[in-house]
């Protein structure tokens, strides 16, 4: 950006070689200009500065000491308001980056309370102790299908994307032999465990035809 | 014919979409069958009498397969109780590109026909162009398909919404070929062979297919085409299907009618025209008619051979991976003015997983 002074009228205007704007050097001039004709009548009033086409070039120093004194004087409160809108920006970085700090944790909280889930269904058995181990070693495999709340968007007619991501993708597919179902879905944490939670979906055409929820009203009592 | 080849075969291959698996890790996932069955057969050729009674795992399938990202691979072995023997039936590595672009290399299966080449994809026992084998062998002609199965090559698989294409160069498609692709091969019989293939999607259930392949015979006259179309379209309850194969080899296609290559050159038309009809959540019945014909010239004579065979079935599915097939077919035809009539009875059960 380059700027351009000329004291003309006592006035100190800017021109900007380049659009649009942005915020630095160009927003002190813009901050200062209103405050420059109050500032420059004081001091000629003052010290007797006659030479109003370019006030700068006074060749007294302890007039120009002055001046930017008196200039910085009137100037800081709108550097202050600067660094206040810059401290602005930085929270709401601030609070973009807290936000998404949020979202991770609460992903990860839910992933730790569906393995407990898993854990508390699957107590007893050495094989399911053994079963549980793995899965919850298994950080690829999405359990957000054990969560009640996740089965209400499968419905009849919902396609296979909206499945996968309401439950995620199943542990067990199969083309079904059945004659009207291409494709079923099986949610299971073990196909031996008849006391786990189970529930399947059966698809035609991509579409969800067939919904057998798992039973969250039993046997969960570490949920 | 449940899911049509085509589109099963090139969506395995370049998309995430659901197969039938079971997942292993993140990586690797497993599938298969078991198939057994059995059947009955009463054969006349002519003067020749034969019957098959068979009791036996028919298949026995496990495919691997591996998802490493952009790169997906898939190897699937088989037992043939038929054979005894144990073969690698497929195996191929696909790159995706992109824009439901892929690419695939190995072995792999055929886009072209319209039946299922695996017994979880029929709603049958038999095959439309399969006129039935005796325990001998000596009697029955066993399949006459002319169409491509399983064969080496590249192949580029566009899939756009429902549609499918794809075009592929490979090393064979009749069984002429000696290994090679093209070139003397040490004098051997040498082939290469393309197919291309487009399945639209009509919407409404409606599937039109249009494919072909064709084979250069490099050393010995064994150039050979085939072309299929058909069309399917299947409702809440009913799945219709029509399908027409044309096709000639040079050195004769091989079945049980017999070749000597160089001296054959045999054209083949085969059609089918099937409907199945759900009557219940678990049970349908398929009701096919298709037909075969072959004419040859082996020397200065010509021989004519054509069979028309009627087919019923009724698939009972116990549950979403264990279904019962029974089938009753007819095959009547001749050969060469010589009448040809076969009688399958079968009971086969299907487990899949």
């Amino acid at each position: 950006m380059l700027l351009k002074f000329s004291s003309a009228s006592n006035l100190i205007y800017f021109k900007f070689y380049f659009e649009p704007p942005s915020f630095g050097w160009e927003a002190f001039f813009i901050l200062f200009y209103p405050v420059y004709d109050p500032v420059y009548f004081l001091l000629a009033s003052i010290w007797n500065i006659t030479d109003s086409d370019c006030m700068f070039r006074s060749t007294s120093l302890t007039r120009k000491y002055l001046l930017c004194a008196t200039a910085v004087l009137f100037c800081a409160p709108a550097l202050h308001a600067a660094n206040i809108e810059e401290m602005a920006a930085q929270i709401a970085a601030m609070e973009k980056r807290l936000a998404r700090l949020e979202s991770r944790l609460a992903i990860n909280e839910q992933k730790t309370k569906e393995v407990k889930v898993q854990a508390s269904n699957a107590s007893g058995s050495v094989a399911n102790s053994t079963t549980m181990g793995i899965l919850s070693n298994s950080a690829w495999r999405n359990l957000r299908w054990t969560e009640e709340d996740q089965w209400q968007t499968v419905v009849n007619g919902a396609s296979i994307e909206q499945v996968h991501e309401a439950l995620g993708k199943p542990p067990r597919t199969i083309k079904s032999l059945r004659p009207q179902v291409d494709l079923v879905y099986f949610y299971e944490i073990s196909i031996g465990d008849k006391h786990g939670l189970r529930g399947k979906v059966s698809f035609r055409k991509g579409k969800v035809i067939a919904v057998t929820k798992p039973d969250f009203s039993k046997n969960h009592s570490g949920r | 014919m449940k899911k049509t080849i085509a589109i099963t075969t090139a969506l395995a291959a370049t998309s995430s979409l659901a197969t039938a698996e079971i997942k292993i890790n993140e990586f690797l996932s497993f599938a298969g069958f078991v198939d057994s069955s059995y059947s009955h057969t009463n054969i006349e050729n002519g003067a020749a009498k034969g019957t098959g009674n068979s009791f036996q795992v028919d298949e026995v399938e496990i495919d691997w397969m591996f998802n490493l990202g952009k790169v997906t691979a898939q190897v699937d072995l088989q037992y043939e109780g038929g054979s005894g023997s144990g073969t690698v039936e497929q195996a191929f590595a696909s790159y995706d590109l992109g824009n439901g672009l892929s690419v695939t290399a190995g072995r792999f299966e055929s886009a072209l026909g319209l039946e299922a080449k695996e017994p979880t994809g029929l709603y049958q026992f038999s095959k439309a162009y399969d006129v039935g084998s005796d325990d001998n062998d000596d009697s029955g002609l066993g399949s006459l398909n002319i169409l491509p199965q399983y064969n080496q090559g590249v192949k580029l698989t566009k899939v756009s919404g429902d549609n499918v294409y794809s075009i592929s160069v490979l090393d064979e498609f009749t069984g002429d070929d000696s290994n090679g692709l093209g070139g003397d091969n040490g004098g051997a019989n040498s082939n290469y062979a393309f197919e291309a293939s487009a399945s639209i999607a009509f919407g409404d259930g409606m599937t039109w297919f249009l494919g072909g392949a064709y084979e250069i015979g490099e050393n010995v006259n064994t150039d050979a085409y085939a072309a299929n179309t058909h069309l399917t379209v299947q409702s809440d309850a009913l799945t219709y299907g029509i399908e027409v194969s044309l096709g000639e080899d040079e050195g004769g296609f091989a079945s049980g009618l017999g070749r000597t290559a160089g001296t054959v050159n045999e054209e083949v038309m085969q059609a089918l025209i099937m409907a199945n009809y759900a009557y219940s959540g678990s049970s349908s019945v398929t009701g096919r008619i298709s037909y075969s014909d072959h004419q040859a010239t082996v020397g200065a004579a010509n021989s004519e051979a054509d069979f028309l065979k009627y087919t019923l079935a009724h698939n009972q599915a116990v549950t979403d991976n264990l279904a019962v097939i029974t089938e009753v077919s007819f095959v009547d035809g001749t050969i060469n003015s010589v009448n040809y009539e076969a009688i399958v009875g079968a009971v086969e059960v299907l487990f899949s997983f």
